[in-house]
Formats: C-alpha cells, structure tokens, sequence
C-alpha cells in the first residue's frame, strides 16, 4: 500500500514537473492560466529547491517562469503521423503470449518492456487506453519470465547474457506497477529483481549483460542498470548507495574529455551510441552539476548538429543511442532538445519503412521502433523517464 | 615429328597461348599521356567541397586531401578514367568533378579545412628507390654450404628452395652475384625455359620445381613439366620439396663453375652458363637405405666435394654420404648411422658425357683398405701439378693420385675429414674432425678435438704446423659432413672460411645457427684468428642473424609512421612469428620488435594500432609499448598463442575477438585486413568433414563444419576459408562475408565494404586455365553480395550437373575442382603462388605463399611471382602499371651494377608485397635475400589549397 501510495506520489510529482511540457500541439494555451503559473513560478524562485526526503537527489525544483512551448513547436502532424504508424506497427506485432520477438531476440522481455513503455508514453496504461490491452499482456508475459534468481529474462534472451532485458522489463514494471493492484507480487517480483543486480554489481563498480561478478563491464548496460535503481530508489525500493556510487565511478572511468564515452573503460573508441547514456548515468544519481555533463551534453549537440541526417541513420544502433540522447538532450533544456530532436525526427523519418517500423543494422524491428516512438511521443511528456 | 600425343599437347599449348596472348585482363588500361587539360579547381560549400579538373589522356588519376603537414587525411578516388572508371571518377570523361564531403578517412569532419590542399596526380610512376635488409651473406641451408675460392675471391653457394651464388672478395665483401643470372645475361644462360608471357609478350624463363623459385636443375627442388610448360616436383621428395637445394657442392676454376646435388648444373664466373648448356650429366650414385624413410627405394646420393682439374676440364667428386633415417615425427627423421660410397667419381665438365666412377668403387662392398680403394673418401683436392689429395677420414691417410688415376702416395694422417691444397705453395692442410660413420660412440665424438695440420709439400708432407680448430660446436647428426672449410689461396695471409650444418637440435632451438654460418679465420703466428662472422654482418643488417623460415618475408607498413615490419617463420613451423624486424624505410636501420605473443598474422590499423591474431583469437596492442587496447566486445584469454612449441610465445588478453572457428589446422589463414574506418576483414581455416553423401548433411547438420561454426551451406560449397567482419569495437559486422571461397593467399577491405581475396585457384579466362596451375586470382567482391560455387564432388552438397552453371568457371584449383564467383566484380589471375592448393603434390605442404596488398585508395598491389613483377590495379579492377621485371641484387636502380631501365626494380622471386599508400611499395624478394623500395610517385601532379 506504501509503494502505491508513493508511486502515485511520484507520478504527481513527475507531472508537476513535467506540467511545463505536458501540452497539447492543438491545445491553446489560456492566458489566465498562464498568469497564475508565471506568479507561482515567482514565488517558488524565491523558494529555492526544497528537499522533501532524506536523500539530497530528490529535490523538487522551482517551475520555469515561462511555459516551454516545445510541444507545440515539435509535435507536428508528421511525427504524430510517424508515431501513430510506429504504435499500430508494434501492436500489430505483439505475439499471443503478450511478448513481442524481434530477428535476434524471439519472445524477449526486454523488448516486451520497450513496446510496452512505447504503449506508455502514449498516454495508455495497463489495461486503460488505447493500448492498455496490449501493456497488460506484455507485462503480463513479463512476470510470467521472471526467474527464481529474480532475474526478468525468457528464453529469447540475449546470447550475451539477460541484463538489457532484465533492466528494461524491471523500467516498464517500475512505470506501472502502482496501476496494477491486481498484480500485487509486482513488488516483490521488483525487489528481486533489485537484488539480482546488486549482486552481480562487478568488481570494476559497472555491470555487463551477464549477471556475474567476474569480468568486466560495459559502460551501456552500467547505465541502464544505474538508471533502473535510481528509478527503483524513487519509488520507495531500499538501493545501496556505495553500489551507486561505485557504479557512478564506473561511467566516469568511460568518459573521454572530448564528452564522449568508452563502451568499455579501457576501450579506445568512443561510441557515439553511448553519449545520452553517460549523461543518464549521471543526472539520474543527482549529478547534474557532474563536470562531465556539459562537454558530453555539447559532442551530442555538435553531433546532430553537423552530422547529415544519411550520416546518422548509417551508424551503428543509431536508434538506439538516440533514445538514450533524446533523455540527455531533453533534460539539457528546450536550447539543446528542440533543434535536436528536429534533426532526430529527420533521420527517423528516412529510416521508417512502409509498415511504420523502423530497423537496425541487424534487421530487429521491435525494439528499434518502440525506443523511437518513445523518442517521437517525448514532448507528450506521459512517460516520467523525460524529466528536466 | 612429333607423336599424336605430342601434337595434342602442342595444340593445347597453343590454343592457352592464343586466349591469353589476347586476353585484356593482362593489359595496362592507362594511356600513357600525362597531362592536364585543365588544372584542378575547387569550390566550397560549407563542408561540401567540390574537385574539378580534366585530363589531356585516359590515364590514371589520384586524388587526396592532405593536411599542412602533407598527410593524407582523405583518400578520395584512383584509377584509370574511362569507360571502367571506378567511383567517383564519372565514366568515358576526361573532365572529371570528384565531391569531398568534408571528411577524413575515419568519417570525422575535417576542423581546418583550409589549411589543407587538393592534390590531384596523373599517371602512377613507381621508381626504385632503396634496398632494405640485405643480407647476402644470411644462411639458409642446413647443410655446410660449399665455396670455392679463384683469386677473384670466394664463391658461395648457399640455398633452400631457392639458390644463390656469390662472389665475396678474399675479406668477405660482397662482390656481385653469379646466380640468379645478371639481368643483362639472362639470355647467356643456355637451357633455361623460355616462355612468352601473356602479361605483356615479355620472354622469361619459367622456374623449375615445385615451388617454381629456381632455374637450376642440379638439385632436388628443381623439376619441369615439358607438357605444361611449368615446374613442377618430379622427384616426389615430400619435404624435400620445401627443403631442397640445388647443390651440395661448388667448385670454380678459370672461368668455369660447377655446381651440382643430383645433376651438374654449368655456369661460368661471369654469370652466363659460359657458353656450355646449364644442365650436365647426373653425379649421383644410389644406395639402398637401410632406416625406414624410403627403405629398399633406391635414393641417389650427391657429392660433397669436389675439385676442378687445373685445366677445368676435369671435375672430381667424392663425399657421398648417406644417413640411414628413421622417423621421428612427420616433420623429423633421425638419422641413426651413414654409410659413405667408397668412390671418387669424375666427368668432363663440358662434353655431357656420364659421370665416371675414377677411383675406388660407388658400392659399399668397394670399400678396402688398398691403394686405390677407399673406406670414408671425404673429400677431394687438386694441387696446381693436377695431383688429387683424397682423404680418407677412417683409413686415418690421405691419399694422393696422378690425373691418370695412377696412386702416387698415401700420407698418413689421422681422421682426416677434409684436405686442401693451397694454389700457390703447395702445402697441404688437414683438417680433422669427427665424421659420423656406421658406429659413432658418444664419448668419441664429444671428446674429438677438431684440428687443423699443415704439411709442407706432397714431395715432403711433414707437418709444419698443428694447431686446433676453432670448429665451433659438436658435428650434428645431418648430412654425414658437418662442417666444411674452403682454403683461400689467394689471400695474404691465408684464411680458411668455416661453416657447419644445421642438424636436428640446431634447426629446433637455433642454437647451432651461432657457428652455422660462414666465419673467416686468418692464419698468422702459427694460430687461426677470427676476421669476419657472417653472422655478425647478418644481424647488424637485419637486426637478426637467422634466415627467414620458408623464405616467408610477409610485410606490414604502420601508416601512421611508415614505417616496415617484416614478419618471418620462427615458431609453428615457420607460420608464426613472435619478433618482427621494424625497418625505418628512411635510414634503412633495422631493429627487432618482440611481440607479446606469437601471432599467425597482423595487420595495421590507420592509427597505428597492430592487430594480431592466433589461428583462433584476434587481439589490438599499441605498437609503440604493445600493450593491449582491447576490444569493447571480447573475451578474455588467459594464453593467447599460435604455437605450443618451445619456439612459441604467450600472453594473456583483456579482451580479445574469438573466431569462429575450431580444429583450424596448421595451414596458413588466409589473411587479415583493416580499412581506414576499423571494419577489420579476417579469413579463417575452419576443419571441415568431408561429407559425402546429402543423407549426412540432412541428419547431421552440426557436423558440418564442427560445432564451432556452421555456415550456410549451398549446393556446391566449399569450406576452408570463411571470412568475417568486425568493426573497431570488436563487433561482428559481416558473417561469412564470402561464401564458398575456400583457401586465400590475403583478404582487403576498403572503406566502402568491399572485400578483395586472393583466391588460391588459378584464373579460368575464357574457358582456358592461365598456363602455371599454381598461381592465384585475385577478385573484389560485395560482402553478402558474392558467392563461390564449386564444382567439386568433394563438396558437402555436390552441385548436380544440371545446376551448374551455364558459363565457363571463373577459377579452379584442387579444392574448387571448377570454380562459379557470381557476384565478383573483377578478376585478375597470374598471381602468387598456390603451393599445394594447386592441386600438385611436392612437398605435401602449402606453407609457401604470397600476399597481395591493399592500400587506402582501394588500389592492389599483386604479386606475379612468375612474371617477377608486381600488378597495380585500380579499385575496379583496371591494371594501372606493372612494377618490376626479371633482375638479382646487382640490380639496384639506375647506378648499379646491372641497370634495368624503366622503374629498376629487379625481382627473382618476389611472394610478400605491403604499400604505405602512395608513399612507397616493398616488395620482398628472398630470391635476392632484399626486400625492395619503390617510391610510389606521379608523371604530374597539381595541389590546390582550399584556403
């Protein structure tokens, strides 16, 4: 009961913070209630951040004296179109048993996780909206895989190892789990899941698709892990902070001082993919003062801005790191998320085929479109991992 | 005249001629004007940066983007405009518009674009320029080689596979070479195989023996198909083939030089035959033997001495001996005991007539202790009165006869292994050492003190002198003479060469290889003194004193410096290397590089990063402290290595790419290759079952191809080499990126993804097979775009007849039977070298080989192993300029002893070539014992800034 009680808090908070973006492109803005806005935003600048819990990261932040006009600018009648035929292609796709199967990942959680928060950044919900259906199938599926171990992967799991899989589905439960009160082991099953990562946290402080403690990790799968916790920490789940830490240290291990990141810490080859997510992995744990941000948020801009949109769609997991960018250049402000996700638009837009899906270098479908719908339906502001 | 069969295969021989003779794939495409119609503009658009120029003629054109410090930061476009003009060149246009997009190679935006400049270059104009890590003085034979000294200087034959006579004068300074013939006497050496070639209509001889690297016939790797007008093995001698030599002694007088193994091979001090025909008369005698390698085969025994008359009408022979072997291991024979033919044979040197037994007897039972008769004749030796000195090691006497035969004296002398005769004073030197025989007690052989004895005069042949000789080591147990000395007469003071046989433990451990090599020792005060090692020379040279195993030089150019590494055999017989020698091609110096393991292969990426692979790992390493940069996506290996042998060297990896692959097998893998944006190209040798029948395949699908990886199988697909892509970050790109391809002799890739392979099947043009079976084709593919099919029942699904097809096969070799590329874009045949992938036996191995090169504006430089050339094409197969023609090491450009004109590259046999693009070409010629130079330059050339 806490848990829900504290996910809908949340969730209120979130869209507090996300009023600012939570607008219409057909919605015309009221002046009386912009007036009002414009007082409080007076009276809480004067405020300064306030601090409701204990934990210095979960501070709620003055609203902007001057409303963001960025969804009305960016959600055009093309990337709604873009968008619309995205959703019908993935819940077209959705197999029987609720999960969804891309060419490389066949009944993956992972993917099913991704389609789902797709269906959620919509607006649906489980079992409410236009694709409520679907997200209660497909979270449906995906407590149907969770292992004894607590780890969330079925038998189309990575060849590597079940940890983007794993991280993605506990996002999609962690985003939904106070709208299903008829699914009252979700907790648990998320608690576990918790403690399956803490584990296999390696001696490095990163994580790697494995859940093992040996080796060595990976700077995408630290940030999506670190992400995960810090989502699980927000709603009310126990996170150590010396893992957080550690795994903090990891991403910064990664960072090239041109604002790129290392995939690996003693690579050499920055990974364009992996900007967005170097960022994440920071501001997500309450950096956003971390010096790092800055010079990467700029090589993301630098990036979009002088790159043509065919050199963009050439690279590899292209979608894949303009999801995580998307988050980063979002949470950077309207200067840096405006021109971007006009240039993102136009390299999804090339890339989209005549079904509405949009593919990868390896010919997977699912998991490409839904993190591009998720990026094409940001400006909705419906889905709290878009935050500023 | 001649037989049905005969005329059929003249016919043949004729109609290959024919269709090669007019085939275009052979042809320079480039006309041969040079100039600018127009000079190249520029305009700019932001990033958009457009070159415009026009040519006067169809030739060649490149075109770069250099940085202010002339680097090349963007390889834009090269080749041969016209009607096969390769992107971005537009077709059957002399005025051209090539589009820069602003970019480096990588795919970054260049920040200063104008502090850089447009180089626009017409006609390719490769030109000698330097000879790095010559050596003539490096041994490679395992045998003592043989030298004669004249008053000129002294002789030296010294060979394996490949054979090499040179003159030193009397301190041990190259003089010149006497095989392979000069240049500018190619034509005065009687006998050799003349054949027009269908590159250019040139006449070369053709090469002998299997691995067609020799025109000598005298010894064992040697061999000529009349019929296919090609060498090949005719003495069916297994390893021999890889081991084999063409003489087991030398001998010189006046102007005369014999050299001889099975057969008298003539040649003159003036690098001509001196008039006579190459070949002479057989001078072996058989045995029977006695171990298990080749037991109750009769097997001829070559001499190991001999001696001119001093007319150089005669030549004497003695020293056959022969070791009983036993096997050990496939690639190892113990020898348990030698016998030695009882006999001093003798031939007229330019009559042709058969080789006489002149004293004693060429069959164990002749053996006695009477005047005439021998027990161990070792050696020979001719004094100016044209008395012979023979000396009989376990007869303890040195036995001395007229010309006639007559015997005049027996000298007592014990245990002398070899006898000399000095050409001035008469004085006879015996040289004593242990000299494996029927019974060889450990004891007495280790406690044998080699010495040398002078004796004054034949009419009074007391010792004048005793003193020990500096021998170097025990005898080894390889030929039956463990070391050889030639006496030089002519020098003041006297000096005695010395240099020993590699036996078994010296070849594992190169221990032996420190006293293997020629040493010169000056005899003054009554001792011998060391004035030159050879070895010393070697190594100040090359940096190493060890000859590289199979001839095998594979080269390697770091693009971000320039500078040369040069990977030679050390461990896995020969295939891996775990030192490269680094050359600076600017001062030549030599200096070795141990590697952290011992790698199958290598390659440079454009930032200097040195990739090196094990048959079953790739692993990345920063090439200045070769310390690890490891892959995003590997594994970590505790023991990366190629050999298990002693020779081998390991380490442990972070993070390194695993192959595909299981039971690769000790064959060569094909190659590896990077393009300028770190997609890495990586062939490899997968074991394969041979299935034979479509129920296998259909119930036991994991077999094929084991259960490391199974590619997709196709009716008539062959396996072996299966190659795959990566990108920098260690993640697979393409996965059997080739099909069917089978073996390869060297993978490239360029920055557009294209694959160009070295195929070890020769070309098929036009439904005839180019004339030497051995050679390879070169071919560019589209990765997933291109498939091999076979023809070959030996496929794991046989192509049924009625789906071959409908065209004449593009290749064929043993392993493709005929061979089907659909999808290639272009062919090139001619080249390398296909050992056993050929489909001959010789040798049973395919460890020699060649490597083509790929450079940064998508241009190959082939190797035309026969043609002793090197072909340069363009990114679509156009053949812009050959490099190189028939030349030894006395040529060397323009000033040298023999001047060849044009480019003055001079190759004999030239497998491993590497290029920093459009600076320079090497080229390894171990025929030469060099690796060659070539700076790659332009007819014209014009920059623009886009300042």
């Amino acid at each position: 009961m806490r848990n829900r009680t504290l996910s809908s808090l949340i969730l209120l908070f979130g869209a507090l913070l996300s009023s600012e973006v939570a607008v219409f492109a057909e919605e015309k803005a009221k002046p009386a209630a912009e007036d009002s806005d414009k007082l409080l935003a007076e009276k809480e600048s004067k405020r300064g951040p306030t601090f409701p819990g204990d934990d210095p990261a979960f501070l709620v932040l003055p609203r902007p004296a001057q409303r963001s006009r960025q969804a009305l600018e960016l959600l055009t009648p093309e990337v709604r179109q873009m968008n619309e035929r995205a959703l019908v292609f993935l819940a077209r796709a959705q197999d029987a048993d609720g999960s969804w199967s891309d060419t490389q990942f066949p009944s993956n959680t992972g993917v099913t996780a991704l389609a789902c928060l797709a269906f959620m950044a919509e607006g649906s919900r489980p079992r409410i909206g236009k694709f409520g259906k679907s997200i209660d199938l497909g979270l449906e599926f995906i407590l149907k895989n969770v292992q004894t171990s607590g780890v969330i992967a079925g038998k189309g799991s990575n060849k590597y190892g079940p940890m983007y899989e794993h991280a993605y589905s506990m996002l999609a439960l962690l985003y939904s789990f106070g709208d299903m009160p008829w699914r009252p082991q979700t907790r648990d099953v998320i608690s576990r899941g918790i403690q399956a990562m803490l584990k296999s946290q390696r001696l490095d402080g990163g994580w790697r698709y494995q859940f093992s403690r040996e080796g060595h990790s990976d700077m995408s799968v630290t940030a999506n892990v670190l992400w995960v916790l810090r989502t699980a920490k927000k709603s009310g789940f126990t996170v150590s902070q010396e893992a957080i830490d550690r795994g903090i240290k990891f991403v910064e291990q990664c960072a090239n001082p041109d604002g790129s990141f290392r995939y690996r810490y003693f690579g050499i080859h920055a990974s364009p993919s992996l900007g967005g997510t170097g960022i994440i992995a920071l501001c997500n744990h309450g950096r956003i003062d971390h010096p790092l941000i800055p010079t990467a948020r700029d090589r993301i801009e630098y990036d979009y801005r002088r790159y043509t949109v065919n050199d963009l769609k050439e690279r590899r997991y292209f979608v894949f790191g303009c999801f995580y960018a998307s988050l980063a250049t979002y949470m950077s402000g309207d200067a840096y998320w405006m021109p971007w996700f006009k240039k993102a638009v136009k390299v999804l837009a090339t890339m989209q085929r005549k079904d509405g899906e949009i593919g990868d270098q390896h010919d997977n479908t699912i998991y490409s479109t839904a993190m591009a719908s998720i990026v094409l339906q940001a400006p909705k502001g419906y889905l709290p991992i878009y935050e500023r | 005249m001649f037989s049905a069969n005969e005329q059929r295969w003249i016919l043949v021989w004729m109609l290959v001629s024919f269709s090669l003779l007019f085939s275009s794939e052979f042809k320079v495409k480039r006309e041969a004007v040079f100039e600018f119609a127009e000079k190249p503009k520029v305009t700019r658009e932001g990033d958009r940066v457009e070159i415009s120029f026009a040519s006067k003629g169809f030739c060649d054109v490149t075109v770069v983007v250099e940085d202010a410090d002339g680097k090349i930061i963007r390889h834009l476009a090269s080749g041969v405009l016209g009607g096969n003009a390769p992107a971005p060149f537009q077709k059957n246009s002399l005025k051209q518009n090539i589009p820069w997009d602003g970019k480096d190679d990588q795919g970054h935006y260049v920040e200063k674009l104008e502090s850089c400049k447009v180089r626009v270059s017409l006609g390719l104009d490769p030109k000698f320029e330097k000879v790095l890590l010559w050596t003539p003085r490096i041994r490679s034979q395992s045998r003592a080689n043989s030298r004669a000294a004249g008053p000129e200087g002294v002789y030296v034959y010294d060979g394996r596979v490949l054979d090499h006579v040179r003159l030193f004068d009397h301190g041990g300074e190259y003089v010149r070479t006497v095989y392979p013939f000069p240049a500018d006497r190619l034509r005065q050496a009687e006998g050799l195989h003349w054949r027009r070639f269908p590159q250019d209509g040139r006449e070369i001889p053709v090469k002998e023996g299997f691995h067609q690297a020799t025109l000598l016939n005298s010894g064992n790797n040697s061999g000529f198909n009349d019929k296919l007008g090609i060498g090949v093995d005719v003495h069916n001698n297994y390893h021999g083939a890889v081991w084999g030599n063409a003489a087991t002694m030398l001998a010189m007088r006046g102007s005369r030089i014999a050299l001889a193994r099975l057969k008298l091979n003539r040649l003159a001090v003036d690098g001509t035959t001196g008039g006579l025909a190459l070949t002479g008369p057989d001078v072996s005698f058989p045995i029977v033997p006695e171990g298990n390698v080749r037991r109750g085969k009769v097997t001829p025994v070559p001499p190991g001495s001999s001696a001119f008359s001093p007319d150089g009408r005669w030549l004497y022979l003695t020293g056959y001996a022969f070791g009983h072997g036993q096997t050990a291991s496939r690639d190892i024979v113990l020898v348990r005991y030698y016998d030695w033919l009882p006999g001093v044979a003798r031939l007229d040197f330019a009559d042709g007539k058969e080789t006489e037994v002149f004293l004693g007897g060429m069959k164990l039972p002749d053996a006695g202790n009477g005047n005439e008769q021998f027990q161990t004749p070792t050696s020979v030796a001719v004094d100016p009165k044209g008395r012979l000195y023979v000396s009989d090691w376990k007869a303890n006497r040195v036995k001395v006869f007229a010309e006639t035969g007559k015997h005049l004296k027996t000298i007592p002398s014990p245990s002398p292994a070899q006898v000399c005769v000095h050409q001035k004073t008469g004085r006879i030197f015996v040289f004593s050492w242990w000299v494996p025989n029927r019974v060889n007690p450990r004891e007495k052989v280790r406690n044998f003190e080699p010495k040398l004895t002078i004796l004054k005069s034949f009419e009074d042949p007391k010792p004048i002198l005793t003193c020990p000789l500096p021998v170097g080591g025990l005898p080894s147990r390889g030929y039956g003479m463990p070391f050889k000395v030639e006496l030089d007469s002519w020098s003041e003071p006297t000096r005695i060469w010395i240099s020993a046989e590699w036996g078994r433990l010296d070849i594992l451990t190169r221990k032996g290889a420190r006293y293997g090599n020629c040493r010169i020792y000056a005899l003054a005060d009554g001792k011998l003194t060391l004035a030159r090692d050879f070895n010393n020379d070697v190594r100040r040279a090359a940096g190493r004193s060890r000859y590289p195993e199979y001839s095998r030089q594979r080269l390697f150019v770091n693009p971000a410096d320039g500078s040369l590494y040069v990977g030679e055999g050390q461990a896995m017989v020969g295939k891996s290397f775990k030192d490269m020698i680094r050359v600076d091609p600017d001062t030549g110096k030599a200096t070795i590089v141990n590697l952290p393991f011992d790698a199958e292969d290598m390659c440079f990426d454009i930032n200097g990063l040195a990739y090196l692979r094990t048959f079953y790992h790739v692993a990345r390493y920063d090439s200045k402290t070769w310390r690890e940069v490891p892959f995003d996506y590997g594994e970590e290996h505790p023991s990366l290595r190629t050999s298990g042998s002693r020779d081998g060297r390991q380490a442990k990896a972070l993070s390194a790419i695993r192959l595909p692959v299981k039971d690769a097998g000790l064959h060569h893998h094909s190659g590896m290759n990077i393009s300028p944006r770190g997609h890495l190209v990586v062939t490899v040798n997968n074991y394969g079952r041979t299935l034979s029948t479509r129920k296998d395949i259909y119930e036991k699908p994991q077999v094929v191809g084991g259960a490391a990886y199974t590619p997709r199988i196709f009716p008539g697909r062959a396996r072996w080499g299966e190659v795959h892509v990566w990108d920098q970050h260690g993640s697979m790109l393409y996965e059997d990126a080739v099909p069917g391809l089978a073996k390869a002799d060297g993978v490239g890739i360029d920055n557009d993804d294209n694959i160009y392979v070295m195929s070890t099947a020769s070309r098929v043009l036009d439904g005839t097979r180019y004339f030497n079976d051995m050679t390879e084709t070169l071919m560019k593919v589209r990765q997933k775009k291109v498939r091999v099919v076979s023809g070959s029942k030996k496929a794991y699904v046989p192509l049924a007849d009625e789906n071959r097809p409908d065209r004449e096969p593009d290749v064929r070799n043993n392993q493709l039977s005929p061979g089907w590329v659909e999808g290639a874009e272009w062919f090139y045949g001619g080249l390398g070298f296909a050992g056993k992938s050929a489909g001959r036996s010789g040798g049973g191995c395919d460890c020699y080989n060649a490597r083509f090169a790929l450079d940064y504006l998508g241009r190959s430089f082939a190797p035309e192993l026969d043609h002793c050339s090197v072909a340069v094409l363009d990114t679509a197969g156009n053949l812009i300029v050959r490099v190189g023609r028939y030349g030894n090491a006395d040529s060397a450009g323009s000033d040298s002893a023999v001047p060849l004109g044009g480019d003055e590259v001079g190759l004999f046999y030239a497998p491993y070539v590497a290029t920093h693009t459009d600076r320079r070409l090497f080229i390894a010629d171990p025929g030469n014992a060099r690796i060659v130079s070539v700076k790659l330059g332009y007819h014209a050339t014009e920059e623009v800034s886009l300042e």
